[in-house]
């Protein structure tokens, strides 16, 4: 049986209890709504006589226990509440409807229509791939093919993925792999981290060494009459200096040192990023929730940053302190020490909790200045729209509203921590007030050995603790962001590119420039076909020419021809060998396109053309724009082809990139040209002149011509029509023109009629 | 106000025309659970609603499209324009369509790498789900009304946010 969903033991159980067997059993999935849209457990069994609906629910009775792992697996118990039979004859089709947050299954014979059950989007894909499999078995097909890439369920506790795209399941999360994964970070500079440790340590001695000097020793042995060193003054004086002396270098060394080590471990992290960038695929960008990673991976750069830099050195030398300073006062005498600790829980509470409140209003603030920038961007954005209409005063109004709001949130943030920080330090510091009465008292009264003194060491070395304890708290509340960057982080790194570069790879030699298309099927999102079972030949040096409506595949045809997303189903063949065994660089040395996104970079234009072929010379450049048709406009800047795009307020326009991009195409001088819209926002004079220019160029060369304008098409060989992802008629002009109800006639026609009219309207 | 003074107040009715359906050119039934409509000679075996302004006009502004999704009329009010049994299974239809669980009460919000775990109360039992990326997931539609779109795409209503218990409020207060 394919399980689209897993099926619990508990629902099996009832199904075959209903007498379905489990060899019967074709494909099963899982929806989760009843009609009164209740979430319940609705299984959906496909057999070979038709459908078993049977709802009810899956409640979790039990956890089985998994090593490593305080959740466990869950152990369902199925309850039924309600069963259906469907005989598969009842219906010609499946489908599914999307509502507005909801969806239903329904079963579909001529024009009735059976409410088989409803759904949330969760159930969405499942049901999708059961309407498949039941179409599949109308047909007496083999079922559709499983991807594996579907895999819902957390291999360790079974436990259905949050989010299914990424497969991250909370409770098998394992924390200490995201610590291992630091290391690798720090490994490279193991000896500076080490430095960076040793000489923190090293200050820390110092410092808990000072008071012992400055306030103990100087006291009781050089002020006190009959001690050792007494009246020697100036020794004691040189003594203080010096320590503080030594504690100075080494905080500078220590300085140095990580400021070193930090910067370049900032780069590394962005290199890591950066490199995931230029690595992996398209698709991994496109998707609507990598996107919003990366973004977010940018900043998560700057907490792990924080982390290495600041926060885990400084954790374990505040922790190092606190655990050695407690131990001397421990030894110097226990009762006061514990007295000394008297409020510290109740500070440590209040802390916790006031950095909590304290980040929640940060966040607030973040929010709300996000808010004020965004407004401001989207006002001068649009700055053309607000003046056309007179709307300047509205838009004022907006971000004064927002601002304003900014502003407060700021304020509540420095008000609350005004308001609370000296009170919860006061709290924390009231111990030390106990040590100074206690303490004191000793000292009156000789007891427990207490001098003047050890009195002042002791209360230096109280003070030492309690400012550390509230650093530590600070930085655990932030280790759980930490946790969560890293997590994003790792899941970049260890992301792989569904386009890979092939293990063995066969090169295409000289380049003949032949493309075929063998039964290739393609679609971006699961379920939605692109380009469905598609063959198509150009043999090498034709001029291909491919129209449809727009949406209907024709870019996508040339992002699979340059390898920027991979056919599902089929092979692409260049020259006769699979695109997926070619080299990249050779596929691309191999291939030019000019897309509808004509992006140009940062830089002059001279340098934006000859980016495929950085050693092109100055001739090489002029030629190329001279048949894109770009050199004359490029001659009428002020300055030239170094006219750097995007500098002061000249821009290009969308036609002059356009015949940029096509220059920059031309000078890579590719066996294979594919223009993918390339002169779509340029008047009908030009797109006809750098026609005729091209035609030169391209004798010889294959090229493949998108477009939607049929005028564009005009010199190619062979015309070919795409529709929903097929490729529905083909062949030249006049033979297409024959077929008097095909969509290229009716193409045809509609434009030329959108042309009369304009003549008539004159 | 009537169509005609619209007509006169904005001039554009002169260049185009909408369908307008009412209990004199269009009649509504249901069949095996599913709305057609009867306008004229034409019949529909099928036909969906859809609200033009979902947020703001429930009953009112609704767009009647055949099986391939191409509007076939438009209803101004389904209350003044219907009869009451038609009215009632227009506002059912439409009930079906724009189900969305209303969020009573927020017992839980935890960001777990990288996606936000929402536990609610709803007035369709308690519900669990993750949301992703929380600050483009929130639709705020007015009036404290928000709607919340988890991984999947599911809408979670919440009619008033001021509404809502305290301890609910200050969980998500932190993301309006």
């Amino acid at each position: 049986m394919r399980e689209i969903d897993r099926i619990s033991p508990g629902m099996l159980a009832v199904f075959e209890k209903k007498g379905y067997l489990q060899n019967d059993m074709i494909a099963f999935a899982l929806s989760d709504m009843n009609a009164e849209r209740v979430r319940t457990d609705n299984g959906i069994l496909l057999t070979e006589h038709g459908l078993a609906v049977l709802s009810g629910s899956n409640a979790v009775v039990a956890e089985e226990p998994i090593k490593n792992n305080k959740h466990g697996a869950p152990v369902c118990a199925f309850q039924e509440i309600a069963y259906q039979f469907f005989p598969l004859d009842e219906f010609d089709s499946l489908r599914v409807e999307e509502l507005i947050s909801s969806i239903r299954l329904v079963g579909v014979k001529d024009q009735t229509y059976t409410l088989i059950t409803y759904g949330s989007f969760t159930a969405k894909d499942s049901l999708v791939i059961l309407c498949r499999c039941f179409e599949s078995v109308k047909e007496g097909k083999a079922l559709p093919e499983e991807d594996e890439k579907d895999e819902k369920y957390c291999p360790r506790c079974g436990r259905r993925y949050a989010d299914t795209d990424r497969k991250i399941c909370p409770h098998c999360m394992d924390k200490s792999i995201l610590i291992k994964k630091m290391w690798f970070f720090l490994k490279k500079y193991k000896t500076g981290v080490l430095l960076v440790l040793l000489t923190l340590v090293f200050s820390n001695i110092i410092a808990i060494v000072t008071p012992y000097i400055s306030s103990g020793f100087y006291f009781d042995q050089v002020l006190t009459v009959g001690g050792k060193f007494y009246g020697q003054l100036l020794l004691v004086i040189m003594l203080i200096v010096s320590t503080r002396l030594l504690q100075v270098l080494v905080d500078i060394i220590n300085g140095l040192i990580t400021a070193r080590v930090s910067a370049k471990l900032m780069c590394d992290i962005k290199k890591v990023i950066f490199s995931a960038i230029e690595r992996l695929s398209v698709s991994f960008f496109s998707g609507r929730q990598t996107g919003g990673l990366m973004s977010q991976v940018d900043n998560d750069s700057g907490t792990i940053y924080w982390l290495f830099c600041d926060g885990l050195p400084y954790f374990i030398v505040n922790f190092v302190q606190i655990i050695t300073v407690f131990v001397i006062i421990l030894i110097m005498n226990p009762l006061l020490a514990v007295i000394s600790m008297a409020t510290a829980p109740a500070a440590v509470f209040v802390f916790v909790k006031l950095i909590a409140k304290t980040r929640k209003l940060h966040a607030k603030a973040w929010t709300k200045r996000r808010r004020m920038n965004g407004i401001l961007a989207d006002s001068i954005a649009g700055v053309r729209v607000v003046k056309a209409f007179s709307k300047e005063r509205n838009e004022v109004d907006r971000f004064e509203g927002a601002s304003d709001q900014s502003i407060k949130a700021d304020r509540r943030v420095s008000v609350f921590q005004l308001k609370t920080t000296p009170f919860a330090s006061l709290l924390m510091q009231l111990s030390l007030y106990l040590v100074w009465g206690f303490g004191g008292w000793f000292v009156v009264n000789h007891m427990m050995g207490m001098t003047y003194g050890t009195l002042l060491v002791f209360i230096a070395y109280v003070s030492m603790i309690t400012n550390p304890l509230i650093n530590i708290v600070d930085m655990v509340s932030m280790f759980s962001d930490f946790l969560n960057s890293m997590q994003r982080l790792s899941e970049i790194m260890d992301a792989l590119p569904d386009v890979a570069e092939p293990e063995k790879p066969v090169s295409l030699g000289e380049c003949k420039g032949s493309v075929a298309f063998e039964n290739v099927s393609f679609s971006y999102v699961k379920n939605r076909t692109v380009i469905d079972h598609v063959n198509l030949t150009v043999p090498a040096g034709h001029r291909i020419g491919i129209v449809g409506h727009s949406g209907a595949g024709k870019s996508t045809i040339a992002n699979l021809i340059l390898r920027l997303y991979d056919a599902e189903e089929g092979a692409v063949l260049i020259d006769g060998v699979n695109v997926k065994q070619i080299p990249f660089h050779e596929l691309r040395e191999n291939i030019a396109i000019v897309s509808q996104e004509t992006y140009l970079f940062y830089g002059s234009i001279f340098e934006n053309i000859k980016y495929a072929k950085p050693d092109a010379t100055y001739d090489e450049v002029l030629m190329a724009s001279k048949i894109a048709g770009a050199h004359d406009f490029i001659m009428k800047l002020d300055d030239g082809y170094d006219t750097k795009i995007g500098f002061g307020y000249r821009d290009l326009s969308g036609g002059e990139r356009q015949r940029v991009s096509i220059a920059r195409a031309l000078l890579h001088n590719p066996k294979i040209l594919i223009l993918d819209e390339a002169t779509s926002a340029m008047d009908t004079e030009t797109e006809m002149k750098i026609q005729n220019a091209l035609d030169e160029l391209t004798k010889g060369r294959t090229t493949i011509t998108i477009a939607h304008r049929l005028s564009t098409l005009r010199g190619s060989d062979r015309l070919l029509v795409i529709e929903n992802g097929k490729i529905c008629e083909s062949g030249t002009h006049d033979e297409l023109m024959e077929k008097e109800d095909g969509v290229y006639h009716k193409l045809y026609t509609l434009q030329a009629e959108a042309l009369k009219n304009i003549v008539v309207a004159e | 106000m009537s169509q005609t003074e619209l007509s006169q107040v904005t001039g554009l009715s002169n260049v185009i025309d909408i369908n307008y359906l009412n209990k004199t050119n269009a009649s509504f039934e249901r069949k095996n659970g599913f709305l057609s409509l009867r306008m004229g000679e034409d019949v529909y075996a099928r036909v969906y609603l859809h609200r033009a302004f979902p947020f703001e006009k429930e009953f009112e502004y609704i767009s009647v499209l055949n099986e391939d999704k191409k509007e076939v009329g438009f209803i101004q009010s389904i209350e003044k324009d219907f009869e009451a049994s038609s009215a009632a299974l227009l506002k059912e239809e439409l009930a079906k369509k724009y189900f969305c669980p209303k969020i009573e009460k927020i017992t839980g919000m935890k960001d777990n790498y990288g996606f936000m775990q929402m536990k609610t109360v709803t007035d369709h039992g308690e519900l669990t789900f993750g949301i992703r990326d929380i600050y483009r997931n929130i639709l705020k539609v007015g009036g404290g009304r928000i709607f919340i779109v988890d991984i999947d795409g599911n809408r979670y209503e919440i009619p008033s946010v001021e509404a809502l218990d305290r301890a609910s409020y200050k969980k998500i207060e932190l993301y309006l």
